[in-house]
């Protein structure tokens, strides 16, 4: 059979757009519409930035050396991996200090000491300019502890909020697209969890495994999952019915490739919501085991640990309290901000 | 004609309350020959959508196969067909026959003629050596998912995932079960779009689907479909959610892609229009049960079933007098969980006699290919 096939009149294609605004890219420009949200993801920026750059912002190890018109550049030796080559064998074994008095020419990080350099003559100086937030009890640079710890606290944000998101996402997928059996018994372990008190569940595994980092990271995702949980179970609860789904299945396309192919996409939107608040949580909860000496053990810096260093002094060194928690107070301020952007951005009731 | 799939008293239930089971299609038979149009007419509930997606075994939980057969005359990847049980042998012709003598009619009777009637299909006779589907390992009905039966669906807005171009949509039903690389599986991509008569298809693959109309949409679903070259192809309501222009633009592409692609097509619809334009067979579902079969043209020259002269008189006409009621079936479908023991259309059927209320009428075949489950006949 022979049939006239019209040329169908297809609508002309929309303009001459290369590359599609995906979601994400609408997502963006609804996120860019209030100032909070750019502040609060440019405080985030800046912190990460100071956290990765942080043994070069803050070290007693100078910059630049030339001596003898030849330059050095110690700095690279304290840094890995770039310490393994040994750069400067005739380094070792030489005082720097003597160099100096030699007439060499030094250049420092913006803050010349380490997180660790006791100087007993500088005990609790108030902030002055050689020591721009004061020092501590042991004549330690605040500004520097305080450069370094952000590593430990901005790691342990990250690091247990991706364990216990990945921990979620999977245990909500599995429940919210099998349903029945599997979706009881998640959900049951979930209200059980939430029944913990978290942060005396935090405390007592501390306790038990060791004042590790990674055990602190570990803990804290292992123990704060359950939300993330709750949200992908009911995303995949709803995407499971979904047209695509079902022509998905009857392309023969294996159950995990659906799962977190097709489905995990689809519900990212709530998950990184949800995750950026859990970043903020999970720096406070650090925070507060190092205070409660729970956390990192000293002289480690973190935030909580220099708070938690101050409190004997709180008296007399206003500083030591004041700009510790000052850190903690921004950090957790700029990624609440972004995750409320972020849940504006993404909720569909507000787009116009 | 050879037939591609034959599907044997298939019957799926699904429980409902107090522990009964309604049967959603209650012991069914047909089969589908090679590079024919199957269409399935019915209302809302009555099995059709159930039928096909349980030739796909995607029947969700807790809806169950409880029995029957589909035997799918083809080869599946990893299975083995059982071997064909030697049929009766056919005498050699003598020396110089050359078949029957050609009657004068005109060719599309002979076509009717032709037909192999349908009452054979239901009796033991039918060749072994197809392989159930219902008998499948899930590893292997995942290789026919796809790969040797395809399906399209009725909501094309949905049926794509908003998230993915549609160019990686197909290259990954390619990939799915083919063998090719990134590169060729985009290269076929563009050459299915083309197919399919999507405009620019190099610059269309990178097009999300939200950027497509309705009518663009279904076009990549059957390109996704098709990208396998699958034998059969289940198109359920393929056209129910466009309007009329961009409908016959899709029963074209499909038709002359039938013809194309040498594929078996099982319509579903409740669209006696796509019937009349595509459909060489027509089996007529109520309420989870086969009660006329035929021809395409037989159905809409000669209904027999009351249920199928009811649903035919339902078409508005063309030409009708403004304020003139439209025809309707009086009644409802009856409720799966307690169907009546005799014919299910009893209670809706003007031309109902004592006896219907006693058994489900058994097929009667009244001739061309033609049967009917009705006492009248």
């Amino acid at each position: 059979m022979t049939l006239e096939i019209a040329q169908p009149n297809l609508p002309k294609a929309p303009e001459p757009e290369t590359g599609s605004p995906r979601y994400w890219g609408l997502v963006w420009k609804q996120f860019k519409k209030r100032k909070l949200n750019m502040i609060g993801l440019w405080v985030i920026l800046i912190l990460v930035a100071i956290a990765i750059l942080a043994p070069l912002l803050a070290n007693s190890e100078p910059v630049y050396v030339k001596y003898q018109d030849k330059v050095y550049l110690p700095i690279l030796q304290k840094l890995w991996p770039i310490s393994k080559l040994n750069l400067y064998p005739e380094l070792t074994g030489v005082d720097l200090k003597d160099w100096k008095a030699k007439g060499a020419e030094f250049r420092y990080t913006p803050v010349p000491y380490s997180p660790d350099d006791y100087n007993l003559e500088e005990i609790l100086e108030p902030p002055s300019i050689y020591h721009w937030l004061g020092t501590d009890q042991q004549g330690r640079d605040v500004l520097s502890r305080l450069i370094h710890g952000s590593r430990i606290s901005l790691s342990v944000g990250l690091i247990a909020v991706g364990i216990y998101t990945l921990i979620g996402i999977f245990l909500g997928a599995l429940a919210g697209y099998f349903g029945g059996r599997w979706d009881m018994l998640l959900s049951r372990l979930i209200e059980i969890m939430i029944c913990f008190p978290t942060f005396f569940l935090i405390l007592a595994l501390v306790a038990v495994l060791g004042q590790d980092l990674f055990y602190i990271m570990l803990v804290i995702g292992l123990t704060g999952w359950t939300g993330i949980a709750r949200l992908t179970r009911g995303e995949f609860l709803k995407l499971r019915n979904q047209d695509f789904v079902t022509a998905c299945l009857s392309q023969g396309m294996p159950t995990r490739r659906i799962l977190f192919r097709h489905l995990l996409p689809n519900a990212m939107a709530p998950v990184m919501v949800s995750a950026t608040f859990g970043i903020a949580s999970a720096i406070l909860i650090e925070s507060s085991l190092s205070f409660l000496g729970f956390g990192v053990r000293p002289p480690t810096p973190s935030w909580g640990e220099l708070l938690s260093q101050a409190k004997s002094v709180i008296d007399v060194a206003w500083w030591l309290t004041t700009f510790p928690g000052m850190a903690i107070f921004l950090t957790i301020t700029a990624f609440n901000l972004v995750g409320e952007g972020l849940r504006d951005a993404v909720d569909p009731k507000l787009k116009s | 004609m050879p037939k591609i799939l034959e599907v044997k008293n298939l019957r799926i239930t699904f429980p409902v309350n107090g522990g009964r089971f309604a049967p959603a299609v209650d012991g069914i038979n047909f089969h589908l020959n090679q590079g024919k149009v199957l269409g399935i007419v019915g209302e809302s509930g009555c099995g059709k959508t159930v039928t096909a997606l349980s030739l796909l075994r995607l029947i969700e939980e807790p809806g169950r196969i409880e029995e029957g057969q589909a035997l799918y005359y083809g080869t599946v990847e990893g299975v083995s067909p059982p071997p064909r049980r030697p049929g009766p042998q056919r005498p050699e012709p003598p020396e110089g026959y050359e078949g029957p003598e050609a009657t004068p009619v005109d060719h599309l009777m002979i076509e009717d003629l032709r037909r192999e009637p349908t009452a054979e299909i239901n009796s033991e006779k039918a060749p072994d050596g197809g392989i159930d589907l219902f008998k499948l390992s899930d590893e292997q009905m995942r290789h026919v998912r796809g790969n040797n039966i395809a399906m399209i669906f009725q909501e094309p807005m949905t049926s794509l995932n908003p998230v993915f171009t549609i160019g990686d949509q197909i290259s990954e039903a390619v990939r799915l079960h083919q063998k090719v690389g990134k590169k060729e599986a985009e290269e076929i991509s563009i050459e299915m779009l083309r197919k399919v008569r999507i405009p620019d298809p190099q610059k269309r693959i990178h097009d999300y689907p939200h950027q497509l109309s309705g009518g663009m949409r279904q076009r990549v679903m059957i390109a996704m479909a098709l990208s396998c070259k699958p034998d059969i192809l289940i198109a359920d309501e393929p056209t129910t959610a466009l309007d009329v222009t961009i409908q016959a633009q899709i029963l074209e592409l499909i038709q002359e892609l039938i013809d194309d692609m040498h594929m078996s097509v099982i319509l579903i619809t409740h669209d006696l229009g796509v019937v009349a334009q595509v459909c060489d067979d027509v089996l007529v579902m109520y309420s989870g049960m086969i009660v006329e079969r035929a021809p395409a043209k037989r159905i809409f020259s000669k209904p027999k079933h009351p249920y199928t002269i009811g649903l035919l008189d339902s078409i508005p006409p063309l030409f009708q007098d403004a304020g003139e009621l439209l025809h309707t079936i009086k009644g409802t479908v009856p409720d799966l969980s307690r169907l009546p023991a005799g014919c299910r259309f009893a209670a809706r059927c003007p031309r109902m006699v004592d006896a219907c209320k006693a058994r489900v009428p058994p097929y009667k075949y009244v001739g061309e290919g033609q049967e009917v489950r009705c006492l009248n006949y």
